[in-house]
């Protein structure tokens, strides 16, 4: 039987704020299949981003499961949950997330320092920003880069570990139309190649570039 | 690891270029302590070897028998009393010298006095004895003569001055000349050769009379201090005992000590490490100043780079490799700062070597150093570790 790559089992997340429980997410089930271009789409406080940090386990669900290609992620230690993060998942942030002082390839290495393995890197990352069309700012400060620049050296720095989910969240929002376009046109490629990406977004010509829209509503999938 | 300790260090040596006058003052602290320490040892090391060179130019074969007893502990205030009620005399350095092993015993008597010439005067130790002294202390004459036995037998005024203070009264040659040592005018015959020291320790300000004329001049009779020296080494401890021994028939045994050079430099060396060990204590303190501002400045570090962590997070770093990034980055800031310290204690030790005896020693420079970078350790834990505990979803949002 084919697993899903991801699949969700009543998902919940509760926070507390000043002694109220807020529930974020009320019990959601999604399934990512392999190889699949998906996009998140809901208003501001939807749960869409909680659902991204849990999908990438940047944070722990209050209840339910998350299974990633079957195996049961959400009860995981926290060095457990690092080095999945190292190694299976990519991330794509809206503010880029570079570190401002090193350079373009330095900081597509970044990750391989957490995640032990040796041999070939450097190449590994000089291949992967070529592959964005960075081949000529190699050794540029990630600061004296534009934003559509940045970008693309985070999506390269997601891919030196070559994991199989790649997340981003609102990658375009950040940039204007034409840099968002080029970096849309780069995960679309990134897909094609094999990646499954899910896609947190508010904007739906960025939605509709994906294969699939997931709409969420407190907490909630309102239509697949 | 590798990787993780490279790239921690071009972050923590990034965040100090980044911020330099932060990280100037960060250093200081450190800085500081560890010149301290090594200055201060220096110093005290110094003073160490040219108290050890001065006693090693008494001889090593000399021995002393002061009056009373001695408490090499403690008990310097009993000491001064027991010089001035000494049973000491100088039959006793004539029994000594008859003892086997003794070659020569020479007593002495001290006083503090007045030695002045024409318009100039001086307060310094003057000390009767017999000629055999320049012998026993290893001190030859340099310009003129010794006083004779004969001279010593018919109690003639006349005096060797250690050099300093001939130089403090005469312009000229002080020999042929005339001192007034208290009352008495004294002529003076010779002049020391240079002995070294400094201040009250400062040997070239002696002026030596015949006992003879000394016992006049003080009006006491007794001797405070006898100095024998013994042939053979190797037999110097029997020696010893058979000195005590021939004391003994004419003394209480708690009228005099007998103490051989070796004991009086192992206890004045053993005071002096324990001041520096104290001077070292006192600026290790400082370290622990400085090692309190990198904590603090690390925290602030830790607060400005909030993202980063958080990034470093979602990337895979785990709660150990956040922990010893920021270990790192805090050793590294308090071991440069301990090279720098290095660099100025050496030089500082150089400059103040000009005026006093200084001796920069390999142990200060080393526990300065480990110990600075252990107060990176010790001071970064705590920033290290908010930082590894960092939420990285909150973190990663922080602005």
């Amino acid at each position: 039987m084919k697993q899903p790559l991801i699949k969700t089992e009543n998902l919940t997340r509760t926070y507390k704020l000043d002694e109220m429980l807020v529930h974020v997410l009320k019990g959601l089930n999604i399934e990512i299949e392999q190889g699949e271009m998906v996009s998140i789409m809901g208003p501001s406080g939807c749960g869409k981003s909680t659902l991204m940090h849990l999908l990438g386990l940047l944070d722990t669900p209050t209840s339910g499961k998350i299974l990633f290609a079957g195996r049961d992620v959400s009860q995981l230690s926290d060095n457990e949950r690092a080095d999945f993060r190292g190694d299976r998942v990519g991330f794509v942030f809206q503010q880029f997330n570079l570190l401002k002082k090193f350079t373009a390839l330095e900081n597509v290495v970044l990750p391989l320092i957490y995640s032990h393995k040796g041999g070939g890197t450097e190449k590994r990352a000089r291949d992967l920003l070529a592959e964005v069309g960075l081949s000529h700012r190699l050794n540029h400060l990630a600061s004296k880069l534009s934003g559509g620049e940045q970008q693309r050296v985070a999506i390269a720095r997601s891919l030196i570990n070559d994991p199989p989910l790649i997340l981003a969240d609102e990658p375009t929002g950040n940039l204007d139309s034409r840099a968002g376009s080029e970096i849309m046109d780069l995960l679309r490629n990134l897909n094609s190649k094999g990646k499954t990406l899910v896609i947190v977004t508010h904007d739906l010509s960025v939605a509709q570039g994906c294969q699939r829209i997931i709409r969420m509503k407190d907490g909630e999938v309102v239509r697949e | 690891m590798l990787a993780l300790l490279r790239s921690s260090f071009k972050i923590a040596v990034d965040s100090l270029w980044v911020s330099k006058v932060r990280s100037v003052l960060t250093i200081l602290g450190i800085v500081i302590g560890v010149s301290a320490v090594i200055i201060l040892v220096s110093m005290g090391n110094g003073l160490r070897s040219m108290i050890n060179t001065q006693f090693m130019s008494l001889g090593a074969n000399l021995v002393m028998i002061l009056p009373g007893k001695v408490d090499l502990n403690g008990g310097g205030f009993q000491q001064f009393a027991a010089m001035a009620t000494s049973k000491l005399t100088t039959e006793d350095a004539k029994l000594v010298k008859s003892v086997t092993n003794v070659s020569e015993a020479v007593p002495f008597a001290a006083s503090y006095l007045p030695v002045k010439n024409m318009g100039e005067s001086v307060v310094v130790e003057v000390l009767g004895s017999d000629e055999n002294y320049t012998k026993v202390m290893n001190w030859p004459v340099s310009e003129g003569r010794n006083f004779t036995v004969s001279e010593v037998n018919a109690g003639k005024k006349v005096a060797v001055l250690g050099v300093t203070t001939a130089r403090n009264l005469f312009n000229e040659s002080a020999v042929g000349k005339t001192v007034l040592i208290g009352s008495e005018r004294f002529r003076v015959v010779g002049i020391l050769s240079q002995k070294g020291g400094s201040g009250e320790m400062d040997f070239d300000k002696r002026v030596f009379i015949p006992l003879s004329a000394a016992k006049v001049l003080f009006g006491k009779l007794n001797v405070q201090v006898i100095y024998f020296q013994v042939l053979d080494r190797s037999q110097i401890n029997t020696t010893v005992t058979q000195v005590k021994n021939a004391l003994l028939r004419h003394h209480k045994d708690d009228e005099f000590s007998v103490l051989q050079s070796g004991d009086l430099l192992k206890s004045v060396d053993s005071i002096l490490g324990a001041v520096t060990m104290a001077l070292a204590g006192i600026a290790a303190i400082s370290l622990m100043v400085g090692g309190i501002g990198i904590m603090n400045i690390m925290l602030v570090s830790v607060t400005e780079r909030t993202r980063e962590i958080g990034l470093r997070k979602a990337v895979g770093a785990s709660f150990t490799d956040i922990l010893w990034q920021f270990l790192i980055e805090a050793t590294v800031v308090s071991s440069l700062g301990g090279v720098v310290g290095i660099l100025l204690g050496f030089l500082g030790a150089f400059v103040i070597g000009r005026f006093i005896s200084t001796e920069v020693t390999a142990w200060s420079v080393l526990l300065a150093f480990s110990f600075s970078a252990l107060v990176g350790v010790v001071f970064g834990i705590l920033p290290a570790y908010k930082a590894a505990k960092l939420d990285p979803i909150e973190a990663l949002r922080y602005e």
